[in-house]
């Protein structure tokens, strides 16, 4: 008797990003974060940047969860979208994170990819852009109509032992709660557009303070596997997002992770 | 405008080993400018130029990131509570918040030196931003209760 066999089948799972520090971003990777960024802002519908910066503050309604169980879940799916939509520009783009806890942003504070007015002769779009009319208009008397910056002291930044005090925590509200306190911090810290939640996702340095955000909530997961989100919140939607809380628990379910390097080459077919 | 409150510290000779004390503020508003409290202890005189220091009493600070002002129509930013028992929206943008900053080590401090309570003053700071102006400072800060809590 012969038994017939299924030829082996060759099982792929698809790859994750991984997002990575802004600071040891190569050449080639912020090439292709600044043509995303850059493709993103030349388009003035749905698909583009005044879009996804409107959606956490102006024009109304403001979506954005801040001082609510909803912090966390609603900004990583915020991230998750957006970085989605940078994706139909540059399939390999990843959100980058501002570490500015580290040694490096405490003598220089905000990276200096995000600082340059220009980056190879070109008009640098991570250093901020314009304000959605709609937005300033909405905003009354005085509200910009593009990115402003007024940075503090780089030594006031939150620091490391204040990140080793969150990774601490464990209770998942305590550790939201005072995650949420150190990301005021770092907001107010910035100044101009970024202290105030109306136009505070309008500047590009705002994605790579969520992603650090989002990051450490990452990294307090893998250090407390068993600390969960109260049961309570898993069936909360997040609008605008088709996603609830549940949805956001695993990043590897959202396509992503964090690496402090990753390279990929390709073999074979 | 700075605040300035006594809160009773716990006392007695059979006090457990404190590994945690939180004094949350209770009721902060975050419809206006984003803005910075620093917090000092037994300095009643505090202000914004105050130094960060220990020896002015200050033991440590927390920023609120803030809604910047109304952008809707009248009424758009009242709080608002749920219409019926089958409200299932989220609740209003605005409800005040509750803050806690975590100052152990100066009220074990208080405690060794067996002090009763301590003055607490809370000082706002607004740094100029995209909406906002330092003055603003003088109305930012609204608290409806504060509290300390240790823990062993």
């Amino acid at each position: 008797m012969t038994v017939a066999t299924l030829p082996a089948q060759r099982i792929t799972q698809a790859p994750l990003s991984y997002r990575k520090n802004v600071k040891v971003l190569r050449g080639p990777q912020l090439a292709v974060l600044r043509s995303a960024y850059s493709s993103s802002m030349a388009i003035s519908d749905d698909r583009g940047w005044q879009h996804w910066a409107g959606i956490h503050g102006l024009p109304l309604p403001m979506y954005c969860q801040h001082h609510t169980e909803l912090f966390l879940p609603w900004h990583r799916a915020y991230l998750y979208y957006f970085e989605l939509s940078l994706k139909e520009f540059e399939p390999t783009v990843t959100l980058p994170w501002w570490d500015w806890s580290s040694a490096w942003s405490h003598q220089v504070g905000f990276p200096l990819v995000y600082g340059e007015a220009d980056a190879g002769g070109q008009p640098n779009p991570l250093a901020g852009g314009p304000i959605n009319a709609l937005a300033t208009r909405q905003g009354g008397q005085g509200a910009p109509d593009h990115t402003s910056r007024s940075p503090d002291d780089p030594a006031n930044l939150p620091t490391v032992d204040q990140v080793n005090e969150l990774l601490g925590l464990g209770d998942f509200l305590d550790f939201q709660t005072q995650l949420e306190g150190v990301h005021d911090n770092v907001h107010v810290w910035c100044g101009g557009t970024m202290a105030e939640i109306p136009f505070a996702a309008y500047d590009p340095i705002f994605f790579a303070h969520h992603c650090m955000i989002d990051r450490i909530w990452r990294l307090w997961q893998l250090r407390h596997p068993t600390a969960v989100v109260p049961s309570s919140l898993l069936n909360e939607a997040l609008p605008p997002f088709n996603i609830t809380v549940a949805h956001t628990i695993n990043v590897n379910a959202l396509g992503y992770d964090y690496a402090s390097f990753s390279s990929r080459t390709q073999i074979g077919g | 405008m700075a605040i300035t409150f006594e809160i009773e510290l716990p006392a007695g000779a059979d006090l457990p080993e404190l590994s945690r004390a939180d004094l949350t503020f209770y009721g902060l508003d975050h419809s206006g400018p984003s803005y910075q409290v620093r917090v000092f202890f037994n300095n009643p005189g505090a202000g914004p130029d105050t130094p960060l220091t220990e020896g002015e009493g200050f033991v440590g600070k927390f920023s609120v990131f803030a809604h910047g002002g109304c952008f809707g129509e009248e009424g758009h930013c009242d709080v608002r509570g749920p219409v019926s028992p089958f409200d299932r929206r989220p609740p209003h943008q605005l409800v005040p918040i509750a803050r806690y900053l975590t100052v152990t080590g100066a009220v074990r401090d208080l405690i060794q030196h067996e002090m009763g309570s301590v003055t607490v003053t809370a000082v706002p700071v607004v740094r100029p931003s995209a909406l906002a102006t330092a003055d603003q400072a003088t109305d930012v800060l609204t608290v409806d209760q504060v509290a300390l809590h240790t823990f062993e």
